[in-house]
């Protein structure tokens, strides 16, 4: 063709052309230098300085501490606000705005506050602002998702300034531990503001100051200089909801982040360079349930055959690489209430098989997020001579299915962060919570009285001895296959330092350095 | 094309009327609610939670339900989240514009590489330049956006650190956001290390996405290009000693039309592209929304948000068919006469 020598000159210009324009994108990254694309970190070696930044799997959904639910909200809100006490390591109740407590009678505390602490507008923490937090989170008007949590909490008396009794309507074991998560909020300020105001420009007595919340992109926080526990050593605490798994290693691993929370254990090994791994024993408790209405789950010997056939060492091994324990009753060694010395199912297939083989299909329900345990469950069961099937539902759907009794099995997780067996028992083992929530639909007199009685005794010997009876009775009857506790892992940059993760996944920054 | 426009919009009306009809029925058929979603795995009981369904006014019949939030939504007003208590509209003013530059981004890219790929590859048809164009796009067809961004963030975010591997701008730029498109603002503002910030974090992303565009564009192109490339008028015009830009010229006009056609339906293919991208980057945009509200069984900000990318949707296609009026005229006449 005639034109074609034209085309081909100009085809060398395009193609330079192209080059160029690839080029382009390197320039562009060139100006803006390596490596840290949020100013501010790594700034200054070994001293204070520097922004923490911190990436979670979603975003907040409110700054006001009583109007969420969510333990990915407890963790930035837990910032900005105190509460009267904390949780230790071991979920421990320690000291933070009460120095101490006692307990005046079995229904009766009285809180001793921390003096001449103030909130970051000025107003002065103190007996009145403890009435306030609770009435309101108690308040029906106030609509507070956490209502519930307190609902033990009969009334709030300021004795003076510095002291505070709480009445309960019977004993409350777990009272310590709702306190520790319920933060303390300005009474002055909200009153004039309104919540609305407040939930925007949230003021505590906490170690950081709220800056700004971009929803779905960051909560910004700056130290708090006058805070009553030493200014924290970092200038700004960032928190950025970063949902996908994979993005979330990889903001770490670029930079981007100094800290990625919740890293899925088969992820962990992917944590390289100059992120390393942390992980701290988690609170939540993860098991197979068996519906006791349906066939064969109806059947006491299956349900005991089941939990023969899951080989809970080889789940953790495999699945969670470690990061994991097994669990052989529905609690974890730290609980309050967890029985040392109960044996529980031994792995034993060859049993199992006798009770399993020939048994009709059975179908195990499971959230997209606990598939892969699903699936490694089944396989164990389908071993010992089973058949099932695993069937993956969206969250919703899953929740409709468990919560309504439609589900012949189901994988599950519950969170204990307050470390006591009550949030167990109560609302999967006691009967009347079978209005709410079918889930098994299992039902046992004797374990409903030996509830009531662990809910209703002071902490101690006692109590122990009644949920180890407990455990036993939940066990022989087997409505759960109890699998494992994971642990919470963490990709942790090597320029933070003084940081450690806790059970209940909360960022303690206070005494956090980078360089 | 004034009266064009006019029947466009009127027609939009009913599309987003029967869109609207369809993301309320689909939201309100899939089995779990918003108040168990509320309250997961609390301790509340039946009760509690019937009451909260009757402050929201979910115990009304669907047509009553579906009658209150359409008659919101006409008013302006598409009602609060469930479960932030923010106004939708307020939601979406904040999160459509980071999808809308995300897009744009990507569609710049597209054009800046499959505009001179696609004149190469056809004009030189067969030659390396054109296998090489053609492998590069049926690859950037054949592969998934999800893949591409994992890869891109392991070079250039976590090997070479050149560019963040997440969200759209770095803190304490001290841009104050007006139109929501970053560059835009930073541009307007005279911020310059926010303009850098947002081009930095916009830069993979937009790649991603504007990759999969391009490959399609590419192909689309070409064979427009192939078609035109020896009829009699491109001989004749090469015979009257024009220069190869004025043939190119007239070569595009006529291969245009069709591929912005093309382009134009697969708009929703972009947008859908979109939500994939901004899950990988960690895109603060309409398709992380949508997901998020979905989840919780946020009502509310489904049908808002599903609803504002239908509009979105719908005014990209009626930019389309004016750009394809405008390139084509025999396009307006018949429209116009019709």
């Amino acid at each position: 063709m005639k034109s074609d020598h034209r085309f081909r000159s100009e085809s060398h210009r395009r193609a330079v052309a192209v080059v160029l324009a690839a080029l382009l994108w390197w320039v562009l990254a060139a100006c803006g230098g390596g490596g840290n694309f949020d100013s501010g970190s790594n700034k200054e070696s070994g001293g204070g300085g520097g922004t923490l930044t911190i990436a979670q799997s979603s975003d907040i959904d409110t700054m006001d501490p009583a109007m969420h639910r969510s333990r990915i909200n407890e963790n930035v809100v837990r910032n900005v606000f105190d509460a009267l006490v904390n949780q230790d390591q071991s979920l421990k109740p320690v000291p933070e705005l009460a120095t101490s407590w006692e307990q005046v009678s079995p229904t009766q505390w009285r809180f001793h506050l921390r003096p001449g602490v103030k909130f970051q507008n000025g107003e002065p923490f103190n007996a009145g602002a403890v009435k306030f937090s609770i009435e309101r989170v108690l308040d029906p008007k106030q609509a507070s998702p956490r209502a519930s949590l307190l609902s033990m909490i009969s009334a709030v008396t300021a004795e003076d300034d510095n002291t505070v009794l709480i009445d309960t309507d019977g004993p409350a074991p777990t009272l310590l531990a709702e306190l520790s998560v319920n933060e303390i909020v300005p009474p002055d300020y909200v009153k004039k503001v309104g919540d609305a105001e407040f939930a925007k420009k949230p003021v505590g007595t906490g170690p950081f100051k709220f800056q700004e919340w971009v929803p779905n992109e960051r909560v910004v926080l700056k130290a708090n200089d006058d805070y009553w526990g030493g200014r924290p050593k970092v200038d700004t605490m960032v928190f950025k909801p970063i949902p996908e798994d994979s993005a979330r290693i990889a903001a770490v691993q670029s930079g981007d982040v100094q800290i990625a929370a919740e890293i899925p254990a088969d992820l962990a090994k992917s944590l390289t360079g100059n992120v390393t791994a942390k992980s701290v024993r988690g609170t939540r408790i993860f098991f197979l349930a068996m519906n006791v209405t349906k066939p064969p789950f109806d059947q006491t010997p299956v349900r005991e055959a089941v939990n023969k056939a899951i080989d809970r060492d080889t789940i953790v091994k495999t699945i969670y690489q470690g990061f994991a324990r097994p669990l052989n009753q529905p609690a974890f060694p730290e609980m309050v209430g967890y029985d040392k010395g109960f044996q529980g199912y031994p792995y034993d297939k060859q049993a199992a098989s006798q009770v399993l083989q020939g048994l009709g299909p059975v179908s195990i329900d499971v959230s997209e997020a606990n598939k892969t345990l699903a699936q490694a469950v089944a396989g164990q069961l389908q071993a010992a001579g089973m058949t099932v099937a695993v069937n993956v539902l969206e969250d919703q759907a899953f929740d409709d299915a468990t919560e309504k009794g439609a589900s012949q099995a189901y994988i599950d997780s519950w969170g204990v962060a307050e470390g006591d067996a009550d949030v167990i028992f109560e609302r999967h083992f006691w009967s009347p919570a079978r209005k709410d929530a079918f889930y098994t639909g299992y039902a046992n007199p004797r374990l409903d009285e030996l509830i009531q009685r662990g809910r209703s005794t002071e902490s101690g010997q006692e109590r122990e001895s009644i949920y180890a009876e407990a455990t036993t009775q939940v066990m022989a009857d087997a409505p759960w296959a109890p699998l494992v506790n994971p642990d919470e892992i963490y990709g942790v940059s090597t320029s933070v330092h003084g940081w450690e993760p806790s059970p209940i996944g909360r960022f303690n920054a206070t005494r956090v350095t980078l360089g | 094309m004034l009266r064009f426009i006019v029947q466009r919009l009127g027609q939009t009306v009913i599309v987003l009327f029967v869109v609207s009809l369809i993301v309320f029925s689909l939201v309100h058929l899939t089995p779990g609610d918003p108040v168990d979603a509320v309250f997961s795995g609390q301790n509340v009981t039946a009760q509690q939670k019937d009451e909260y369904r009757h402050q929201l006014g979910l115990d009304k019949s669907l047509p009553q339900q579906y009658l209150a939030f359409a008659g919101g939504a006409v008013r302006g007003d598409l009602g609060t989240s469930l479960r932030s208590g923010r106004p939708v509209w307020s939601m979406i003013a904040t999160t459509l514009p980071a999808t809308l530059e995300l897009v744009l981004a990507a569609l710049v890219i597209a054009i800046v590489i499959a505009v001179p790929v696609a004149i190469v590859s056809a004009l030189r048809q067969g030659s390396v330049w054109d296998r090489t164009g053609s492998f590069a796009a049926l690859f950037g067809i054949s592969m998934p956006s999800f893949w591409l961004g994992m890869m891109l963030i392991l070079v250039f975010s976590v090997s070479l650190h050149l560019f963040p591997a997440s969200g759209r701008l770095s803190i304490d730029t001290g841009l104050s956001q007006l139109s929501g498109l970053l560059l835009l603002d930073s541009a307007l503002q005279g911020n310059w290390q926010a303009f850098v910030s947002g081009l930095q974090h916009l830069a993979l992303p937009a790649l991603t996405l504007g990759a999969a565009i391009a490959a399609t564009l590419t192909r689309i192109l070409r064979s427009g290009l192939l078609e035109v490339k020896d009829q009699d008028y491109v001989e004749a015009l090469w015979a009257r000693g024009l220069s190869f830009w004025q043939v190119l010229r007239h070569m595009m006009r006529n291969a245009l039309p069709a591929t912005v056609i093309v382009m134009g339906v697969r708009i929703g293919v972009l947008l859908g592209g979109a939500i994939v991208v901004e899950t990988v980057f960690s895109w603060p945009g309409m398709g992380r929304l949508i997901v998020d509200s979905i989840r919780s069984r946020d009502y509310p900000v489904v049908q808002g948000a599903v609803l504002a990318m239908a509009v979105v949707f719908v005014l990209f296609n009626l930019a389309t068919d004016l750009l394809h009026g405008w390139l084509d005229p025999r396009v307006k006449h018949t429209k116009v006469s019709a």
